[in-house]
């Protein structure tokens, strides 16, 4: 199960697991706005290729219009699987 | 030793997959990041199953084997009269991929990259992929 918090006008945290099943609810709750969007992933233990899907399509989204997406505190497991689809090239990831 | 579970083929059917892995990743000794790239290439196939042979109402059967003490050995069955060699995708052109910035395809890719054999199989109407994982 993902746990999506709204914590500032464009800012997440997730936590629990974003597998497919979760897609659409992410993809809901990301669609609402338009700037530069923070996630915090603190508490976010997994992530499969449709999560990844859901972060490049909302990154494509704001992109668009100017602004990027930004991931903070990625844990290691998650952390490896942007470095291995070279997805961390693509979003702004702060440590 | 071998552990078998049936799944409906539904995508809400895979929190059930999870922890059909989890037990059974825990009584082979399975923590922390192998469990997590275990589930994760399970999840990858499933829901490929799941989307490419979406006109089934066969359930799709998992088993989890640990074999010579370090490998884990999972295999998920299908019934499809036209099979879908997931292993056969192209692989994913990283560089063309992230400059396009495309969604899609990057589950055989993270596959290829967590296991350490895939492998599929068709034979009288069932299909079956071997994931297999050195612990």
């Amino acid at each position: 199960m993902l746990n999506i918090e709204q914590v500032g006008n464009l800012e997440w945290k997730f936590s629990g697991r974003f597998d497919a099943s979760q897609a659409d609810k992410a993809a809901g709750e990301l669609e609402k706005s338009n700037g530069t969007i923070t996630i915090d992933m603190a508490g976010l233990d997994y992530i499969s290729s449709m999560g990844l899907s859901v972060l490049v399509n909302t990154y494509k989204r704001v992109h668009e219009n100017g602004h990027t997406l930004r991931l903070k505190n990625i844990n290691s497991h998650v952390r490896d699987i942007f470095k291995y689809t070279r997805l961390e090239q693509v979003f702004e990831i702060i440590e | 030793m071998m552990k078998k579970k049936t799944f409906d083929r539904r995508t809400d059917e895979l929190e059930s997959v999870f922890n059909f892995l989890k037990k059974n990743g825990e009584k082979f000794g399975i923590h922390g990041k192998q469990q997590f790239e275990i589930e994760l290439s399970v999840e990858e196939v499933f829901m490929n199953m799941v989307r490419h042979n979406s006109q089934s109402d066969e359930s799709i059967e998992i088993t989890v084997e640990k074999k010579d003490e370090n490998k884990i050995i999972i295999c998920l069955i299908d019934h499809e009269d036209i099979p879908f060699d997931l292993t056969s995708i192209e692989e994913v052109d990283l560089e063309k991929y992230i400059e396009e910035k495309k969604t899609g395809g990057l589950g055989i890719h993270l596959i290829k990259q967590l296991m350490d054999e895939i492998k599929f199989e068709h034979r009288n109407g069932v299909s079956s992929i071997r994931l297999v994982k050195h612990i």
